[in-house]
């Protein structure tokens, strides 16, 4: 290695030309690392298709291969596969092997290493693939099986569990690994601890990779918030909007004046009228300009709706049906980059300021996911002597909106890190290894299935009364849906490949007639999940 | 010549891979377990197919000979295309795992599979490695 290194570094010869020209080529484009990823496939998979190798064995000591893949249904594996005997010595091909002779089976297929790809290609292209968080995984599930997105992050208060953030949204796998900072509304128990309690509600594997707690010390007139980076802001003076429309012309002011649990949705007429060339809705926010101030925090308190989860489970993944496993596995490392700049161009919430001429981007909120209420701040320059005007814009209907004031005053608050110093099972069980795994935001992670949880527990100290301090949790991480029978049935392969716009377009017209009735599911399966 | 220059923008293009393929990766493209070399704290070396995986041993199928290996009989241990070593003790929980599941068994050899695996290969007993 070290003599080709020389020989690249002291010759004039063409290799050297290509080889540099190459690295270029990395510079300029997106590279992307792999390794081979070998996975148990657990027994409790009811419908299941695989289009990397498996390997099944069985209990009688045969093994047998798939090589092109195989479909679980139910109580079979069916597929091309070929059968070997204990000794390896004799061969058969079998096409149908029923799942009760099966003890065991994994699977192998081809995974990103997502730091890696992300330091290079975040140094390549100065946007990075992980903050733009999205390209799914292996899904196609049922409608239902889909309202899940990622960990919830829960704490006890009074004796129930209160559901406080969700993390890294919408990483469907690990080249889209991302870290998302939330605020908490907890303070230290009588012991100076907080326990947060971490579960997967969806059906998903979740890779849990980083959980960090943040403390920020302010004065007691002060709310802390993460910005649109996950970086604190301490916020006072909160005034209400002087106008608050939407594209429609509504006046929202008295609905988004209050955190009551009212929210914004896109009025019906703007959903329904939809076109290429409209797929974005709008809100128009005015205040007074501070007197004497050079910035003001715009206060938003905001979930997604159930659109994403439509766009990106129904639509960009499910047209794929089958199909959808080697679109991940091939498409996707060409593909991300793009979907990444659609995303970021297209998707969240855009936040921009009038300059007198045009209003001009100035933040991107990405999307939070549709479980937890995220309350958000971002610094808004004044650019004009009299009245400060924003416009966030965003597809239509891809927001629930609680609550829009602006902060008068907004300052960086000194923030500590804290370790969780114990993680416990659902049993109450100290698991260290599985502490270790979450511990840094490194190559290990820790991996929970649905219905899993587990408790982490932070030794903060009992506050002094001066100053305040509010705490946040800092999630990174990724997640793998699982296919549900329901899905798989409904999946259909389209075969051509329409652009991401294009898929939005469709996701919004069919959003429009199923919007009601998800959205009252969605909120009857919260009844069910928060315990 | 300034072809050559070419290769940067077309390796941009069409995207740059690296890394492992499951297509070279053997245990997904045979039914055997990884290749594994051993090195033997007794002195000597073997190699051979990783068979199972257990708790204080590993099952190596070296020179058509069934063997049972001792964690503690190794002074190191490689896999082929698995990254990580054995050195002399068992291996930590997801090491353990991963090299299950490049195993022939990962599902462990029951006494009934172990008889009739030394049967196929004429053995009477299972070969121990002395530590």
């Amino acid at each position: 290695m070290f003599r080709l290194a020389l020989v690249l570094l002291m010759g004039r010869s063409r290799v050297l030309r290509v080889v540099l020209s190459a690295a270029l080529g990395l510079v300029a484009g997106a590279c992307i690392f792999h390794s081979v990823r070998v996975e148990a496939i657990g027994s409790n998979a009811d419908s299941l298709a695989i289009q990397t190798p498996v390997k099944a064995h069985l209990r009688d000591g045969s093994t047998v291969l798939y090589q092109v893949g195989v479909l679980l249904a139910r109580d079979t594996l069916r597929g091309p596969g070929v059968r070997y005997g204990l000794t390896l010595r004799d061969s058969t091909a079998v096409s149908v092997v029923p799942l009760d002779s099966v003890v065991a089976m994994e699977s192998f297929r081809r995974a990103t290493n997502g730091a890696t790809t992300a330091i290079v290609s975040t140094f390549a292209t100065g946007t990075g693939l992980l903050a733009a968080g999205l390209l799914a995984f292996v899904i196609v599930c049922s409608n239902s099986d889909c309202f899940g997105n990622c960990p919830t992050v829960y704490a006890d208060s009074a004796g129930t569990s209160a559901l406080q953030a969700e993390g890294f949204s919408y990483t469907l796998g690990p080249a889209f690994e991302t870290r998302d900072v939330d605020r908490l509304g907890i303070r230290a128990d009588g012991d100076g601890r907080i326990r947060l309690e971490v579960r997967n509600d969806a059906l998903e594997t979740e890779y849990v990779n980083h959980l960090e707690l943040l403390e920020a010390h302010h004065t007691a007139d002060e709310t802390v918030l993460p910005d649109a980076n996950g970086a604190a802001l301490a916020v006072r003076d909160l005034l209400p909007a002087t106008t608050i429309a939407d594209a429609s012309g509504r006046d929202l002011r008295l609905l988004l004046a209050l955190p009551d649990g009212a929210a914004f949705r896109t009025d019906a007429r703007t959903l329904a009228e939809a076109s290429p060339a409209h797929l974005d809705d709008a809100i128009y926010v005015v205040a007074p300009a501070p007197p004497g101030g050079d910035s003001v925090a715009l206060v938003l308190r905001l979930k997604n709706s159930l659109l994403a989860t439509l766009l990106y489970s129904e639509v960009i993944l499910g047209n794929r049906g089958a199909r959808s496993l080697d679109w991940v596995g091939r498409d996707l490392d060409g593909g991300a980059p793009a979907l990444a700049r659609w995303q970021e161009q297209r998707m969240g919430m855009r936040i921009a300021i009038w300059d007198g001429r045009r209003y001009r981007q100035t933040a991107r909120i990405r999307d939070s996911g549709p479980h937890a209420w995220s309350d958000v701040a971002v610094l808004i320059p004044v650019l004009q002597r009299d009245s400060v005007r924003v416009r966030l814009s965003f597809p239509a209907d891809n927001w629930r909106i609680d609550r829009i004031a602006f902060a008068m005053r907004a300052r960086r608050p000194v923030v500590r890190t804290l370790d969780f110093g114990q993680l416990l099972d659902a049993k109450g069980r100290r698991d260290s290894t599985a502490l270790e795994s979450v511990r840094l935001a490194d190559q290990r992670y820790l991996r929970t299935s649905p219905g899993e949880r587990f408790t982490v527990v932070a030794e903060v100290g009992t506050a002094a009364a001066e100053p305040a301090r509010t705490f946040l949790i800092a999630t990174q991480g990724y997640y793998e849906p699982w296919i549900g029978h329901d899905g798989l049935r409904a999946a259909r392969d389209t075969g051509a490949v329409e652009s991401l716009d294009a898929d939005l377009l469709k996701a919004l017209r069919k959003w429009g007639t199923v919007r009601e009735a998800r959205e009252t599911a969605f909120a009857d399966l919260g009844k069910l999940t928060v315990r | 010549m300034r072809r050559c220059w070419v290769w940067g923008p077309v390796l941009a293009l069409v995207g740059c891979h690296m890394g492992g393929r499951v297509d070279r990766f053997a245990p997904a493209n045979g039914p055997e377990g990884v290749a594994v070399a051993l090195e033997l704290r007794r002195g000597g070396r073997a190699q051979g197919e990783l068979l199972a995986v257990q708790d204080t041993a590993l099952v190596v199928l070296a020179q058509d000979t069934v063997t049972l290996v001792p964690y503690g009989a190794l002074e190191t241990g490689e896999f082929s295309q698995v990254e990580g070593e054995l050195r002399g003790t068992p291996p930590a929980p997801d090491f353990a795992r991963r090299l299950r599941l490049v195993s022939r068994f990962p599902q462990g050899l029951t006494p009934d599979m172990l008889a009739r695996l030394l049967a196929a290969y004429g053995q009477s007993a299972l070969k121990v490695v002395a530590r």
